[in-house]
């Protein structure tokens, strides 16, 4: 119970820290903050429904890269999970997989993407909002999620969906409908990914291929196995990967990978992976 | 006396829940039965017998020698061989090629029924015919110990008549572990040894004529 | 044409190697890509030790992940691939390296030799198997049956864990060769052999759907998808 008050203490500190502080590291914290956001839609995923999602880096690169090539496609972003939720067809043990083949199918497809003689290797200019304002955009976001979340798993609707994460044909037995709540799970996780994509793409003013490339993807994973699937501590999880990384990348090249394969390794050791799995 | 295969003190926890608790027992050539209600734990003590589970703690002795250890393949070349349940075969095989990991004309002199469906695959096979094809390779490998569960399930009644000789002819050449619900009464009049279990505990394992009360008030 | 023909011989061969350990080694082997670029990087130095590395990740891997189901064994390769990816970012610093090939002509079309190479081995590796398929002896049919069920293969006296491990070792030392060969002449960075191990994945996937055909089936499969692409 302290260490858990502790964690949401510190995430507190981290969330306005920032403001107070340079411009280098309210970047910095700003491309945490919506990584953070990114690992809260994919918890939801994996907790409320069910689906260890490993490429969860569609509906978050797909949205940056509209919002990119034009600011009005953001309104489009939510159709993103028609994207992601296609591949459950795979069942739960395959989904993994599936989604993250399909990512790294999608960046190499995002080297030829060019719009207007723009594009490629190179990438799109997304375009760039005060860094102060996107900000206290990201903070509110991330909250607003995290409520939402909070309420929607408490609720009554949310009970039929955990009913159907747990037992499709045992919820199908009572009545309820599988296939809208899923769908609806699979929209609510892939809009917040998406909020999170646009903002990525807002405070960096530049969206490149790498958005869809396996740091993107296995990123909220590895958060929420730091964070041991528990939301705040999944916070700090992204908190801690982004500022590993970058403050170790001088010494080991691109450090988050050396954080990353610590983490799948001993998730599969561990019940870390496929929480959910539990009561299916 | 060294018995021919003996569980010592054989427990198992899965999931925080025992479903063996300290099960002793030793058993001989001849025909030995295991029963019990669903769920007791026949099966699981089969597959530990086996090799295809390991106890949380205990030990499994052949001929006195500790082969708790040993995997579900080695004990096959211990002379450890089980026939499973629910008629689980390997169904892109056909018949021919499924009894090429046994004594092949030994089989078919067992099941001559089976020759005239050789070249079929399992999958295109009725649940009789797949039973018959996991006995046939049970009965036709050269074993000390034959652990056979539900063996006449699906079975037709001639087939199992002649099941029931087969366990008479073999059970006098080695031991014979039965675990079944159809023709109880039948084996157990083969028997000579059995025991009973109940929630995984063991309520009884013995002589035939002492077991005889248990059995009947319970199961048969 | 010729490119074309080669190409489809070399991903039918990686297909062949993702489909065998996906089914006797029950493991979506994720690090397949990485071993391939560890070849390319390790091919530097000498050709011949590519398929020792590659046959050491293979046992690393199966001795990390036998008493794993098939999610975390997944899960655990793809940890694998991570780490050799950034072994080599740390070792060789420098992103991207350009490897040496050795141009030569055959019947007046200009091949890289070691593509050519890599495309002769994987032909040798398909047809051996593609013998071992038909001619169905008895390991063949010790492999279907751990390919159908692994408790069943035991129950059969059948080793399935040392079968596992030669598909582990074998496969992973053959994308590691087939990587160091036919990396060369190409500019290569640590992320390069994802591509390579999708490609695979694909053909594996699709002659997949062919069930028992899908070994004799990977090569149209691997033409028709090269054709397309």
């Amino acid at each position: 119970m302290l260490v858990s008050i502790a964690i949401r203490i510190l995430v507190l500190v981290l969330l306005i820290l920032p403001v107070f502080l340079d411009c280098y590291t309210k970047l910095l914290a700003a491309s945490a903050l919506t990584l953070a956001i990114f690992t809260v839609s994919w918890l939801y995923l994996e907790k409320d429904l069910g689906w260890a999602s490993l490429g969860h880096s569609i509906p978050f690169g797909v949205s940056a890269y509209l919002f990119a090539i034009n600011p009005l496609l953001l309104f489009f972003s939510p159709l993103t999970t028609f994207l992601l939720f296609p591949l459950s067809i795979f069942g739960k043990h395959t989904f993994p997989f599936a989604s993250f083949v399909f990512s790294v199918f999608l960046w190499y497809l995002a080297h030829h993407i060019v719009f207007e003689g723009k594009g490629g290797e190179e990438g799109f200019r997304a375009p760039s909002i005060n860094l102060d304002l996107i900000y206290l955009i990201s903070v509110t976001i991330l909250i607003l999620s995290c409520l939402l979340i909070w309420k929607i798993s408490n609720s009554y609707f949310g009970l039929k969906v955990k009913a159907v994460r747990d037992d499709e044909i045992a919820a199908k037995a009572i009545g309820i409908n599988s296939l809208p709540f899923k769908v609806f799970g699979f929209a609510i996780s892939c809009s917040l990914a998406s909020i999170a994509g646009i903002l990525h793409a807002a405070i960096f003013g530049h969206v490149s291929p790498g958005v869809f490339s396996p740091y993107f993807s296995l990123f909220p994973f590895v958060a929420a196995t730091i964070g041991q699937g528990k939301i705040w501590s999944s916070i700090l999880g992204s908190y801690t990967v982004v500022f590993l990384s970058w403050f170790l990348s001088p010494y080991v090249p691109e450090f988050h990978y050396a954080i990353y394969a610590v983490a799948l390794i001993l998730a599969s050791y561990t019940q870390s992976y496929a929480r959910s799995d539990r009561s299916v | 006396m060294v018995k021919l295969l003996e569980a010592v003190e054989i427990s198992l926890t899965m999931n925080s829940k025992k479903i063996l608790d300290s099960v002793n027992l030793c058993f001989d050539r001849g025909i030995n039965l295991i029963a019990g209600p669903n769920g007791s734990g026949k099966t699981t003590l089969l597959k530990i017998l086996a090799g295809l589970l390991r106890p949380s703690s205990g030990k499994i002795l052949l001929d006195g020698l500790d082969i708790t250890m040993k995997k579900a393949h080695e004990r096959v070349k211990l002379g450890i061989i089980m026939a499973p349940e629910r008629m689980k075969l390997p169904l892109s095989l056909t018949v021919d090629e499924n009894l090429r990991f046994c004594d092949r004309n030994r089989a078919y002199e067992y099941f001559p029924e089976l020759k005239k469906i050789s070249e079929k695959k399992a999958r295109d096979l009725s649940g009789g015919e797949r039973q018959m094809v996991i006995l046939a390779r049970a009965f036709a490998k050269n074993s000390k110990y034959l652990l056979l569960d539900e063996p006449f399930q699906g079975l037709h009644e001639k087939i199992k008549e002649r099941i029931i000789k087969l366990l008479e002819e073999e059970g006098r050449k080695r031991g014979i572990l039965v675990v079944t619900h159809d023709e109880l009464e039948k084996i157990f009049s083969m028997s000579d040894y059995i025991c009973v279990l109940t929630n995984g505990k063991l309520l009884y394992a013995g002589e035939k004529e002492g077991g005889e009360k248990i059995l009947k008030k319970f199961f048969i | 044409m010729i490119s074309l023909f080669f190409s489809a011989l070399i991903y039918a061969s990686l297909a062949l190697c993702v489909l065998l350990s996906y089914r006797v080694a029950k493991v979506v082997n994720l690090s397949f890509g990485s071993i391939f670029t560890l070849g390319g990087y390790l091919s530097v130095f000498s050709l011949f030790i590519t398929p020792i590395f590659g046959a050491w990740i293979g046992l690393l891997l199966h001795i990390g992940s036998k008493r794993m189901d098939a999610s975390k064994a997944t899960i655990f390769s793809l940890g694998i691939a991570i780490a050799i990816e950034e072994a080599l970012r740390i070792l060789f610093r420098v992103e991207n390296i350009l490897l040496d090939s050795r141009i030569f002509y055959f019947f007046g079309y200009k091949l890289v030799f070691e593509h050519f190479l890599a495309s002769m081995i994987s032909a040798t590796f398909l047809i051996l198997f593609l013998a071992f398929e038909l001619k169905k002896p008895f390991s063949r049919l010790k492999l279907k049956v751990i390919e159908e069920d692994i408790e069943n293969a035991e129950l059969y006296g059948i080793d399935a864990e040392k079968a596992r491990a030669i598909v582990l070792v074998i496969s992973s030392a053959f994308f590691c060769s087939i990587g160091g060969l036919y990396l060369s002449g190409r500019v290569i960075s640590p992320t390069i052999g994802w591509l390579y191990m999708i490609f695979s994945l694909f053909i594996a996937t699709i002659a997949n759907v062919f069930r028992e055909k899908a070994y004799i089936l990977l090569l149209p499969t691997s033409f028709g998808v090269c054709w397309l692409v």
